[in-house]
């Protein structure tokens, strides 16, 4: 009998187990990804802006 | 414990719930199950759903918060799924409760406390629960699950209407962890740690002829998970890392001894509280999704050790239980000084 916190599976359910987890996580890793680069390239638009903005000031400055 | 003595009650909620829903979770599977083929499937699908997906569900929850609701939410899916008197609809009901349960009332525990020892505390009642429910006769624990079921729609209706006070960690807004490739060196080892130990599970020796033997391991963990977040508190992690592995270590060579082989199994469990405490603080804006994480390497350890030991002669046992031990001392060990480095060691926590 094969033991998961109490809850016995059969052994021919494992790999099968085992590879669902490692899709789950990699499902995560890749949206974890997709975030970050969401997030930066939003903070690259938001930094173009405000040179955009520091530039157009200079001008009417000038 | 905590810090006021209301907090001190508000905490108990989702820690008397999680002995309860796994309580609900293992003992429906067993009750519903009309023959081992039934069983089997319905336990196959329960594991997936319970475990496998919780990354996922804490990304949701990560997202969306409302962990509140959610925790109720879940009590319902998995009173539903017991009562539905279907093997397979259990499953289904109960695998996404117990997976949205886990992952909600555990990042109330994380958001609400600073200190490990709320976090051994909640995850070891689970422990309970799923030993009372492997190990008893199904006719005596019946009885028990009516009383249970009743405590259980009490407490999820009591969570509804409760307040846990966020405590902010002092860690979260701080800039001292802005090192992406030490956050993700430390989350690899953390996870490594994790899967070991489910692996470890496997290479205990449990041939001894025991009475409710699943309930005897049930308590032992139960113990080790709950006594691991005091010890981290209150002697630091590299007594508790030094202990964990000195008991463990040791038990190894006593697997044939019952008591020995308990207290590998006690040792082993003492680092439950610490993996969960060292995520927490590589991943403070995922919290959710970090003790998602944890519960799917706990799943892939233990059914990769599974698959390990099915595979390997006996005799190896002794040195596969040795590596397994000594490589999470020193994994943990470089995950201390990781931290210890980025000044993440002591302050509050």
């Amino acid at each position: 009998m094969i033991v998961l916190d109490g809850a016995p599976i059969g052994l021919m359910f494992l790999p099968f187990i085992i590879f669902i987890c490692i899709i789950a996580v990699i499902s995560v890793i890749i949206v974890l990804i997709i975030r970050v680069i969401r997030n930066n390239k939003h903070k690259k638009v938001l930094e173009d802006l405000r040179k955009q903005e520091e530039e157009n000031n200079k001008n009417e400055n000038v | 414990m905590f810090d006021n003595k209301g907090m001190k009650i508000k905490f108990w909620i989702p820690t008397i719930l999680h002995f309860l829903v796994d309580f609900f979770c293992i003992f429906g599977l067993f009750f519903h199950s009309k023959n081992d083929e039934t069983y089997l499937i319905g336990s196959f699908i329960y594991m997936i759903l319970a475990f496998a997906i919780q990354p996922i569900v804490g990304l949701f929850i990560d997202k969306f918060k409302n962990e509140k609701a959610l925790t109720s939410l879940s009590i319902c899916l998995v009173l539903v799924g017991f009562i539905s008197m279907n093997i397979y609809s259990h499953a289904i009901f109960s695998g996404i409760g117990n997976s949205l349960f886990h992952v909600a009332a555990g990042k109330i525990i994380l958001d609400k406390s600073e200190k490990s020892s709320p976090l051994g505390v909640f995850i070891s009642f689970g422990a309970i629960g799923v030993g009372l429910a492997s190990s008893f006769d199904i006719t005596i624990i019946s009885y028990i699950s009516i009383f249970l079921a009743v405590v259980m729609v009490f407490l999820g209706v009591l969570n509804l209407f409760t307040n846990y006070d966020t405590i902010e960690y002092s860690f979260e807004n701080d800039s001292k962890f802005k090192d992406n490739k030490t956050i993700i060196i430390a989350v690899v080892l953390i996870c490594f740690s994790v899967i070991v130990r489910g692996m470890s599970a496997h290479y205990n020796d449990y041939s001894w002829s025991l009475p409710n033997v699943l309930f005897y391991i049930g308590l032992v963990s139960f113990a080790g998970k709950f006594i691991g977040g005091f010890i981290k508190d209150y002697l630091g992690e590299v007594v508790l890392i030094i202990l964990s592995g000195a008991l463990s270590i040791v038990a190894v060579f006593f697997q044939y001894n019952v008591i020995m082989s308990f207290i590998g199994i006690f040792g082993c469990n003492l680092l439950m509280a610490l993996t969960l405490d060292y995520i927490r603080k590589a991943m403070p804006n995922l919290r959710a999704t970090s003790f998602g994480l944890l519960a799917n390497m706990l799943t892939i350890g233990t059914y990769l050790g599974q698959l390990l030991i099915e595979n390997h002669q006996i005799g190896y046992t002794i040195y596969i239980s040795l590596f397994i031990y000594l490589a999470n001392i020193i994994v943990l060990f470089v995950v201390y000084f990781l931290f210890k480095k980025k000044n993440l060691i002591g302050g509050k926590n």
